[in-house]
């Protein structure tokens, strides 16, 4: 079964240490979890469900913000999940993730 | 715990004995190429600035070429000026002399032309020749070598594998009495808290936020001009299909690499490091500027980590390649020095790893050639401008 690292207790996703193909079983932080999509080899995964503008959190820090609503078992990447970091914001640099 | 390098005049300690032509200006750097090419063994530091610059982005430039003629991985240095540079050959000339390193120097509009320039240089760099190929090594404390850390190609591997364990060999060189440096402004975004908590004291903390904000601010402006909306990722296509989703993501796993140690201070681009221990310089986060400011600031040997792969070296310094991905390894067993890959197997520590790589470091510090160096990769040389008018 393939692995996933979650690297810090408060994470909310995890690290896949293999290539997941979709339907296949892998393990979720010693649960057996059946795959809804193929994820990449290390790539991240939602460990919960984790909803539109809710922050995902790696590393016990806060990665950027979900853009979309993320269900439990799916790959987090560009698509659903963003950080303004080093962006204007209104016109402004936006300070308020530091 | 010991490694054997060369005594400089200025009490610093080199890995590596190189003669070095350097062009004070990037007019003279076919002469000053074709000079090198006439002695055995002898680089050419080739570069593309030194003209029409004032004010702090000529000053920079001042700074990394003098810095990089007194490092102390090179014995010997002949000067090639134009003569009308604004950086001039005779300051460079001064600098270097100073530190009571043999130096020469040759100036294009003086000699007349190429041939004559390359003629009298090659004379010139054969005396130097002379003195600096017989310097032998001898043994010295770890505490002379200062790493510079670096990582270039990051995917999700280098922050859980090779940066943390490249940060165990900087902590273990530090708590020996040695030093290290970390750099890439642009891939601290959102890692100023953790960093700013391992400072010294509040005015380091204060001034790296600052250096980070500056830079964010930059960022910023040049990633949301609308003109531009196609080229505006912060980070590349290589970290997105390696699994960093967002900068921020890059910077957690990227200040890995400077372990736990406490940070002593902000350095400018190639500043010189004032003392032991770890410090953060201000360079951009192109992997050749930032390489560049970290050896001019004092680096003898740089710890490389990448997660993609790439194969670049600098002409001063050997640059030890470390992986955290193990099939980029396999691709790239010719290019990468060190796998760290076993800790994703859970087949060894972090801490083991970290070990091993420090144990790896002694021997290159001592002359073990790395795969860089063997396959005569240099293109990590470049020196970046501040401002383009």
């Amino acid at each position: 079964m393939i692995k996933n690292l979650r690297i810090n207790k408060k994470d909310n996703v995890v690290v896949a240490l293999g290539y997941i193909k979709k339907g296949e079983i892998f393990d979720m932080e010693g649960t057996p979890f059946v795959a809804k999509e193929n994820i990449n080899f290390g790539h991240k995964i939602a460990l919960t469900d984790i909803f539109k503008d809710e922050k995902v959190v790696k590393y016990g820090e806060v990665i950027g913000y979900a853009i979309q609503n993320i269900k439990k078992g799916t790959w987090v990447h560009v698509h659903n999940l963003q950080s303004n970091r080093g962006r204007l914001k209104g016109g402004k640099v936006n300070t308020n993730e530091i | 715990m010991k490694f054997k390098g060369y005594k400089r005049a200025d009490g610093r300690v080199g890995v590596r004995n190189y003669i070095a032509v350097i062009p004070s200006v990037f007019c003279a750097n076919k002469v000053a190429e074709k000079i090198a090419q006439n002695i055995e063994g002898v680089i050419c530091l080739k570069h593309g600035v030194g003209c029409s610059q004032v004010g702090e982005d000529l000053e920079q430039t001042a700074r990394t070429l003098i810095n990089l003629a007194n490092h102390p991985n090179v014995g010997g240095v002949l000067i090639v000026g134009l003569g009308c540079e604004r950086f001039t050959p005779f300051e460079f000339y001064n600098e270097v002399k100073k530190s009571g390193k043999p130096v020469e120097k040759i100036i294009i509009q003086e000699e007349g032309d190429t041939l004559q320039t390359i003629d009298k240089g090659t004379v010139l760099l054969k005396k130097l020749y002379h003195k600096v190929s017989n310097n032998q090594r001898k043994e010295f404390d770890i505490s002379e070598l200062v790493l510079g850390l670096e990582c270039g190609g990051t995917d999700a591997f280098s922050g859980i594998a090779a940066n943390p364990s490249i940060g165990v060999t900087s902590d273990t060189l530090i708590s020996l009495g040695g030093s290290s440096i970390f750099s890439e402004t642009t891939e601290l975004l959102g890692a100023e808290k953790i960093l700013m908590e391992r400072c010294v004291n509040k005015k380091v903390a204060e001034l790296l936020l600052k250096t980070i904000k500056k830079t964010e601010r930059e960022l910023a402006i040049s990633t949301s001009d609308p003109t531009y909306k196609k080229r505006s990722n912060l980070i590349s296509t290589g970290n997105f299909s390696g699994g960093i989703s967002t900068v921020v993501e890059k910077a957690l796993g990227n200040i890995e690499k400077a372990g736990k140690s406490p940070i002593n201070g902000v350095l400018k681009f190639a500043e010189t490091i004032p003392n032991k221990g770890l410090f953060l310089m201000d360079t951009p986060g192109q992997d050749g500027e930032s390489t560049t400011g970290l050896v001019a600031g004092g680096a003898q040997i740089i710890l490389f980590t990448t997660g993609r792969g790439t194969p670049t070296g600098f002409p001063i310094a050997p640059v030890i390649k470390v992986t955290g991905n193990p099939q980029t390894y396999q691709k790239m067993k010719i290019n990468i020095d060190f796998d760290t890959s076993k800790i994703i197997t859970s087949e060894k520590t972090i801490t083991e790893m970290g070990k091993e790589i420090f144990n790896l470091v002694l021997k290159v510090a001592s002359g073990e050639k790395t795969k860089a160096e063997i396959l005569g990769h240099d293109e990590l040389f470049i020196i970046p401008r501040i401002l383009h008018y």
